[in-house]
């Protein structure tokens, strides 16, 4: 159950993370963002912080992501010159795999060799591709039949990292077809001759994607809910001794021991970061308008009588 | 064998930070998307942390994730209030024009 809603989480996050950053319609990358947060949330309960997962939901869906809808739909966006034609774009395109390819390599590099700083460096190399995907399959499935839901989640998305618990071969693998996979939906864009985009739109005129996700979401709720009341899910991850505090007190009470004994001056920082932030966001944003009559209280105070008001002599019959 | 190891969550985490760079490499049309990716890259840092701190037992990560939480918000609010005043200037938000701002 638990593996289950690990990978059927952590699958949907990647997923929205990919459509936030190809979708052309900011809206929909936004609600996608949304989607992302939401799983992270629910690998969160997963890891027993739920603390963190509620901080995750209230305070990003609930104050940033809501944010950015709003400014997102403030602005007056063309979206049609949003959605670029595909001859336009072509060495942009071009570019922007160049760059990608780039990263990925460099990103590759780096987590590698920070890897392997944690473990034996030649006990990855010596690591072959999992010896045979059926046999290991047949005795998953004997051992235990209920993972056979989860069989097809595994192949998927990561291969077979899940046997192993961590080696070279299996992690380019699981990079290869992640990105095989996004590549292709470039690639049949080019042989349908229609933009990404048109490519999404048709897609979800003949399956409703909307409806998938919110199926997915239904699960989703479920599984989280359902994990949470188990309480022996408290530190998932395998290999842990014993909390540190006790076992029975739960997230949020730990981490409020933690925040306001140790961690005070930090946290008291931290809320002066937000107060900064707002004064910042009000002061970049405020104008000051021209054009309308307002009541200025401080010119109001400041007022004095030998500013506005003269006494004079007149004398009688003269005038002044 | 149907166990969660650390390895899982490093994994994500760094498929979802390669998607945000990726994002902030790939979108040249719309700054929106840049700071979204922003959130995506602060997200999967913050899954490291999550996952680090249920495998040593150390609530510490937790705190900092709380901690990054805020310094992400704070950004958030400050990029969109720096999006909002450019766009009023400037009328729209294409990231090229972005380099003819001077000082």
């Amino acid at each position: 159950m638990i593996v289950l809603a690990f990978y059927l989480f952590s699958v949907m996050l990647l997923f929205s993370g990919v459509m936030v950053i190809t979708v052309r319609n900011p809206v929909h990358s936004v609600l996608f963002l949304i989607f992302a947060f939401f799983n992270a949330a629910g690998l969160f309960v997963i890891l027993g912080a739920e603390f963190l997962a509620m901080l995750l939901v209230i305070v990003y869906v609930g104050a940033v992501a809501v944010l950015f809808l709003f400014v997102v739909m403030m602005m007056d966006i063309n979206f049609r010159n949003l959605q670029r034609n595909l001859s336009a774009s072509f060495t942009e395109f071009l570019r922007t795999l160049l760059y990608g390819a780039g990263f990925c390599t460099v990103f590759v590099v780096i987590f590698l060799v920070s890897m392997m700083g944690l473990s034996n460096i030649t006990s990855y190399f010596f690591q072959i591709i999992p010896h045979d995907i059926v046999t290991m399959s047949v005795t998953l499935l004997m051992t235990e039949p209920g993972s056979l839901f989860e069989l097809p989640l595994w192949y998927v998305m990561f291969g077979f990292l899940t046997h192993q618990p961590f080696s070279l071969p299996s992690f380019i693998f699981s990079f290869f077809i992640l990105f095989s996979l996004w590549f292709s939906n470039f690639g049949a864009s080019f042989l349908i001759q229609k933009t990404f985009i048109e490519i999404i739109q048709l897609f979800r005129k003949n399956f409703p994607l909307t409806w998938l996700l919110a199926i997915i979401f239904a699960v989703e709720l479920f599984m989280m809910v359902r994990l949470w009341h188990d309480s022996s899910v408290t530190m998932a991850l395998v290999g842990t001794s014993q909390l540190v505090s006790e076992p029975d007190m739960p997230n949020t009470q730990a981490l409020g021991q933690l925040i306001y004994t140790d961690y005070l001056y930090i946290f008291q920082l931290s809320g002066m970061v937000l107060l900064v932030a707002m004064i910042g966001a009000i002061v970049l944003t405020l104008r000051k308008r021209e054009d309308v009559k307002r009541q200025s209280i401080s010119a109001q105070v400041k007022r004095r009588k030998e500013d506005t008001l003269q006494l004079k002599d007149v004398p009688i019959g003269k005038g002044i | 064998m149907l166990e969660l190891t650390l390895h899982h969550y490093l994994v994500v985490s760094g498929l979802l930070f390669l998607l945000g760079i990726l994002g902030i490499v790939v979108s040249r049309k719309n700054l929106i998307n840049i700071l979204m990716s922003i959130e995506l890259l602060l997200l999967s840092v913050n899954l490291n942390f999550v996952a680090f701190s249920a495998h040593l037992n150390d609530l510490v990560g937790q705190v900092f994730t709380m901690f990054i939480l805020t310094v992400a918000a704070a950004e958030a609010a400050i990029g969109l209030a720096i999006l909002v005043i450019y766009y009023r200037r400037r009328g729209s938000i294409d990231v090229e024009d972005i380099s003819m701002m001077k000082g």
